[in-house]
């Protein structure tokens, strides 16, 4: 079963993250100039966590769009992002982390390495609530607070990715500015991508604020993979054969990759869309 | 409350487009445009 | 139907980047929006288009959009509305040292900044001044933001990006320093009041 599956090639779902990555990054000439897009498109924020400070990004990230709106919140209140923010959590949940997000895709490109793998266990289970913490405290308080982007500016591995170390390189006078705050951001985004090698997407599982923002609409999101009760034997198969740290199928863990759906004996698990 | 249940998601739905509303209307969209093109380097780590 | 599906989504997919590498390389882009119009890449490109964008040299559009400015570069004239209600024309001030910062209220490092320039300002430094152009942020905010503070320096609106097109940056805070109309240095993100002090006296010739 596994072999026929692998020769099939990639999945939709590849093929809808790729797409997700590239749509989000369309402005290639961008990079080439190392310059950042100004189109009017990026007053748009798009579902999945992509650095609208990376030269080919073409909407904004609505992590960032948060966190830039509650630090100037004194004169006006985000309600736009929170609105955009809930809108693609009623209606996708965390379908975004699964499909739409490209730092999601990156990761799951960096655990087909083929190493040894760390498989998910209590500790695992505890530090997925780590993500919690750091959207209370890096998102919400540090901008509102401290005046700065917290995530942003210490935190997020795909803000250096995208958009710290292309603008560095392209930019000799951004070099001279670098400091001590780039050198710890290049070492969490090494210990991020490392992390991610062995531990099935651990920044998605244990870091991002975006995912957990999500989580809370993904158990009431209009769509997403969900247990047919009448059918479900609580045998666990699918549990067991996911890699996150879910104790039920589209509980806040989950982010909707479908994989568990191929696992399940009695073919209980079905994408449901809309109506509940 | 099984019913509660059952209408959330609506509920979740209007408060969301009502957010959106009311954040085009005080200028939100301008307002993420303005950051996300004229983009401040120490907030993405560059400093 | 699966089979179908995913040749569909490859094939979009495929299409997808093929569309958007050529976006990559060709100067005109449909949804780049007007300021992007125009990309001073390819050399035939280049020669057809200025027939219709000359004429629109007043209007700051895509051309000023594109040209970084360097240091030796002529500063790019242009007139400011002031919180205080005056207007500010930097070719007035030919004869002396300007700074020009460009800040916005919820870029913290911008913010930092500005003490810095009360102080500059609150020097009286002969033959300087000093302005700061927010960018492209409401005039309620601009005010309510410097009355807050106390501010007494210079502060421009900038609310239609017109000031900010001549003088284009991808981030802020971006400050120039000019004398007799040109820039004599550029500096890319938060710098210190003696930096700022050493080269205006530099520039001063103290």
């Amino acid at each position: 079963m596994e072999e026929t599956k692998k020769k099939r090639g990639p999945s939709l779902r590849r093929y809808a993250q790729l797409m997700a990555a590239v749509l989000y990054n369309c402005n290639f000439k961008g990079f080439r100039e190392s310059r950042i897009f100004k189109g009017d498109t990026k007053g748009i924020c798009v579902p999945g966590l992509n650095c609208y400070s990376c030269p080919g990004a073409v909407g904004a990230c609505p992590l960032g769009s948060l966190q830039s709106g509650l630090l100037s919140s004194w004169t006006k209140f985000p309600y736009y992002v929170l609105g955009t923010l809930m809108l693609f959590g009623i209606f996708l949940g965390r379908l975004v982390c699964g499909f739409l997000c490209p730092f999601g895709f990156l990761q799951e490109l960096l655990y087909m390495i083929p190493t040894p793998k760390i498989k998910k266990n209590k500790v695992t289970r505890v530090l997925s609530k780590l993500k919690y913490v750091i959207l209370v405290a890096f998102v919400i308080i540090i901008p509102l607070v401290k005046f700065a982007p917290g995530f942003c500016k210490y935190i997020c591995p795909a803000g250096t990715l995208e958009a710290g170390i292309p603008l560095v390189l392209g930019n000799e006078m951004l070099r001279e500015a670098i400091g001590f705050i780039f050198s710890w951001k290049v070492f969490v985004l090494c210990a991020t991508l490392l992390l991610c090698i062995f531990c099935f997407r651990g920044f998605c599982r244990f870091i991002c604020p975006l995912g957990a923002i999500y989580s809370f609409f993904n158990p009431v999101a209009f769509f997403g993979f969900r247990v047919d009760e009448s059918k479900c034997t609580h045998c666990q198969a699918c549990v067991r054969a996911c890699r996150m740290d879910v104790k039920k199928v589209g509980d806040t863990e989950c982010i909707q990759c479908g994989e568990c759906r191929k696992k399940c004996p009695e073919g209980a698990i079905k994408f449901r869309c809309g109506k509940r | 409350m099984t019913r509660f249940k059952r209408i959330l998601p609506y509920l979740i739905l209007l408060a969301s487009l009502g957010l959106l509303a009311v954040g085009l209307w005080n200028g939100g969209f301008a307002d993420v445009l303005n950051k996300a093109r004229m983009i401040c380097y120490e907030c993405i780590g560059i400093g | 139907m699966n089979s179908i599906l995913k040749k569909t989504a490859a094939g979009f997919t495929a299409a997808l980047i093929i569309f958007a590498t050529a976006c990559g390389t060709k100067p005109v882009v449909e949804d780049h929006g007007k300021q992007e119009s125009v990309t001073p890449t390819a050399g035939a490109e280049a020669t057809q288009t200025p027939e219709v964008k000359e004429p629109e040299q007043n209007e700051p559009r895509a051309q000023e959009e594109y040209k970084i400015l360097k240091k030796g570069d002529v500063a790019p004239d242009f007139t400011a509305t002031l919180t205080d209600g005056s207007t500010f024309t930097l070719s007035e001030h030919k004869d002396e040292v300007v700074l020009i910062n460009f800040w916005a209220t919820w870029c913290p490092p911008c913010v930092a900044e500005l003490p810095d320039f009360e102080k500059l300002a609150g020097e009286n430094i002969e033959n300087f001044t000093l302005i700061a152009v927010n960018c492209t942020e409401e005039e309620k905010t601009v005010d309510a933001f410097i009355e807050k503070n106390g501010y007494t320096f210079k502060v421009a609106y900038d609310v239609d990006y017109t000031i900010g097109m001549k003088y284009p940056t991808d981030g802020i805070p971006y400050t120039v320093i000019v004398k007799d109309g040109i820039i004599k240095k550029i500096y890319l993100g938060r710098k210190s009041y003696e930096t700022f002090k050493k080269a205006i006296e530099e520039n001063l010739g103290k």
